[in-house]
């Protein structure tokens, strides 16, 4: 719950003010320390937290999920591409939907951009592929633009009825770094609501959880390509691996296993087999990079 | 007013993932329901916003599923069709040269040469011993009742042997592959530790599968067919009485390496097992339609065979019922046929899904992700979301 918000009126009633404030996110966090006060366990958690998702080694990554047979050909081709040249099975559409255009135009975005979602370890988006890849932080330059949630809910109510006009969008962008902002300001103020404020300290399995949560995050649009050499690591999650493996004993027990079941299982064999032919790190995790031992 | 139903937003055909939506065609505001299906369990998660199906045209899904020739949209009556769909696009990337995760050491298919004449030869003869050769369906195959009864009564048990010799025209046709050495051109000491390696584990699974019934059937089968690296394992001391000290290897990977014998009426661009088992799974003509035969049934039933253990075997070949045994048959058959394209799809579905299955076998995948970050311009001019 928000305190003494201060907003702008830059967003309609019912906005939360603090967050959609006119400020900039580094601004929005003061107000926030502000309102929340900065001593005791706010205080407390808005160090921790800061710390956590600043630190070089284990902070906030650009992650890009992918399936297992895009991510072969991935490897195959040297360079990420993002989008199918024509549909697999069936025809065009009748015509161009507007859609698409209309988001990228507010982003301003078009060829040569990537998406990916901020992350604290973890596996990303598993609905965009069950294979989550990191990029190397070095490949990711300071002025990556920024989107605070999906691109395509610009499409949707409450923010596609009235269109959001350039000042409001420019309130949701922001760069992976620059002289005022950075993405840890961003993620900051993603992550303090969610934790609790008065009575504990977090940990980094609470911010990381709250960095990316099921299909909410902020999205990364890199202005470069990349390929397998930019990756850090490739992860995956603990559910996936424990399929495969209940999968693996209704085999041995002779018990019924349809046949995607198995097909599933030996191509994901053999992207295991790959990655490791190309000496990518691939693991398995959960929260905050940690090994799934650890959760 | 529109008529909702359930469309397709976005779909990674090879990956076996799909949004879809209860909605009006082409259309986002009325959209209801927006669920997720994957490969494994394919079953529907809601996710909540139409915006997290569209996103994922920004990655390796594509946009919609639309027809050829008006470019509409393709209209679902509920989300088994779509599963099936899902399902169906899934097994069938996997079929021909740019079969979905194939390993890049795989040889060519099967040739007209001594070996490829001499393994089509074998399963013909037995073909012909069980009097399938003119055994096509006649009627309509529409669930489970329906191939029971063309099924079993007529030929399930008479296709044992046929298994049996499709098992051996296998291993005859890779043996012959093998001496050949690869086409293109490789790294051959690789290209050759590949292919001993799984036509070694490959003999391990029809051994303890129990495709020879005792280890005399196998020497006698070595002893007449052309098979010198299956006497060089049996000279270096791999009884074939004790098959577990051969090398192993998930059978179910075999299929996808191990080459496919000729018989009259199979496709000629087929190249590996997987091949006929996949067009079996996919296309229902291939094996459920007016011209199918029981023949077609057998490389899926070797497939199912190899891949599920007799859940009482002990392992020990001369102890265990082989393949050709009746009750080995009908539990196959009793995991085959849940496998098998029973769920009807919309008739455009069926059409394209089918198509792509064919244009895969005649080598037309894999549809790569375009060479463009972006989707604007191309062919199709426009946009797609």
């Amino acid at each position: 719950m928000w305190r003494d918000a201060g907003g702008s009126g830059l967003f309609p009633d019912g906005f939360d003010p603090i967050y959609f404030a006119d400020e900039s996110w580094s601004g929005r966090v003061k107000l926030w320390a502000k309102a929340e006060g900065d001593a005791g366990f706010s205080g407390g958690n808005l160090h921790v937290v800061r710390q956590v998702l600043d630190d070089p080694d284990t902070g906030l990554r650009m992650v890009v999920n992918i399936t297992a047979d895009a991510l072969l050909s991935m490897i195959d081709a040297g360079q990420y591409y993002n989008l199918y040249d024509e549909p697999v099975i069936g025809g065009e559409p009748r015509k161009p939907t507007a859609t698409r255009l209309q988001v990228d135009e507010m982003l301003d975005v078009g060829p040569g951009y990537y998406f990916g979602a901020v992350a604290l370890g973890g596996t990303g988006v598993r609905f965009y592929g069950e294979y989550c890849m990191v990029i190397d932080p070095r490949h990711v330059p300071a002025e990556t633009r920024l989107f605070d949630r999906d691109s395509y809910d610009l499409l949707l109510d409450p923010l596609a009825d009235p269109p959001l006009n350039e000042e409001q969008l420019l309130r949701l962008r922001g760069r992976w770094k620059d002289d005022e902002d950075d993405v840890v300001a961003m993620a900051l103020l993603r992550v303090l609501p969610q934790v609790g404020q008065g009575s504990r300290l977090v940990t980094s399995g609470t911010i990381s959880e709250a960095v990316l949560k099921d299909q909410e995050f902020i999205e990364v649009h890199l202005a470069r390509p990349f390929g397998h050499r930019e990756l850090e690591e490739v992860r995956e999650s603990p559910d996936d691996a424990a399929t495969e493996l209940t999968i693996a004993e209704r085999e041995r027990h002779g018990l019924y296993t349809s046949y995607v079941e198995r097909e599933w299982r030996r191509r994901r064999a053999r992207v295991a087999e790959y990655l490791d032919e190309h000496a990518i790190r691939h693991r398995i995790v959960t929260l905050h990079g940690r090994g799934y031992q650890w959760k | 007013m529109e008529v909702r139903r359930w469309y397709i937003d976005a779909w990674a055909v090879r990956d076996g993932a799909a949004f879809a939506s209860f909605r009006s065609e082409d259309t986002i505001e009325d959209a209801g329901n927006t669920v997720f299906l994957s490969v494994p369990a394919l079953e529907p998660i809601p996710v909540g916003r139409i915006s997290t199906a569209l996103r994922a045209t920004r990655g390796c899904f594509q946009a919609g599923f639309h027809d050829d020739d008006e470019g509409r949209e393709v209209a679902f009556d509920d989300l088994d069709q779509v599963a099936e769909l899902v399902r169906r696009g899934y097994l069938a990337s996997g079929i021909g040269p740019g079969g979905a995760a194939l390993p890049a050491w795989l040889g060519p298919s099967p040739e007209d040469d001594d070996a490829g004449t001499a393994a089509a030869e074998h399963l013909a003869r037995a073909v012909r011993e069980a009097g399938l050769e003119d055994g096509g369906f006649v009627g309509i195959v529409r669930g489970k009742t329906d191939l029971d009864e063309l099924v079993v009564p007529y030929g399930l048990i008479g296709l044992g042997p046929v298994v049996q010799a499709f098992a051996e025209a296998t291993l005859i046709a890779w043996e012959g592959l093998l001496a050949r050495g690869p086409r293109a051109v490789v790294d051959e000491r690789r290209w050759r530790q590949r292919h001993q390696r799984d036509l070694a584990a490959w003999y391990t699974a029809l051994l303890t599968s129990g495709v020879w019934d005792h280890p005399g059937q196998t020497e006698e089968f070595l002893s007449t067919q052309w098979c010198p690296f299956g006497h060089a394992l049996m000279r270096r001391g791999y009884a074939f009485t004790m098959p577990a000290a051969l090398p192993r290897r998930d059978p179910h990977a075999l299929l996808s390496a191990a080459p496919c014998p000729r018989w009259v009426s199979w496709p000629r661009q087929l190249t590996r097992i997987t091949d006929l088992v996949l067009l079996a799974l996919v296309v229902p003509d291939h094996v459920l339609g007016p011209h199918s035969a029981l023949v077609d049934l057998v490389p899926a039933l070797l497939a199912t065979l190899v891949s599920l253990p007799d859940p009482d075997a002990l392992g020990i070949p001369e102890l265990d019922p082989p393949i050709t045994d009746e009750r080995r048959l009908m539990q196959a058959w009793e995991h085959l046929w849940r496998d098998l394209p029973l769920v009807t799809l919309p008739p455009v579905a069926e059409g394209l899904v089918d198509r792509y299955a064919w244009s895969m076998l005649d080598g037309g995948g894999p549809r790569r992700p375009s060479g463009r970050p972006e989707p604007y311009g191309g062919a199709a001019g426009g946009v797609r979301a």
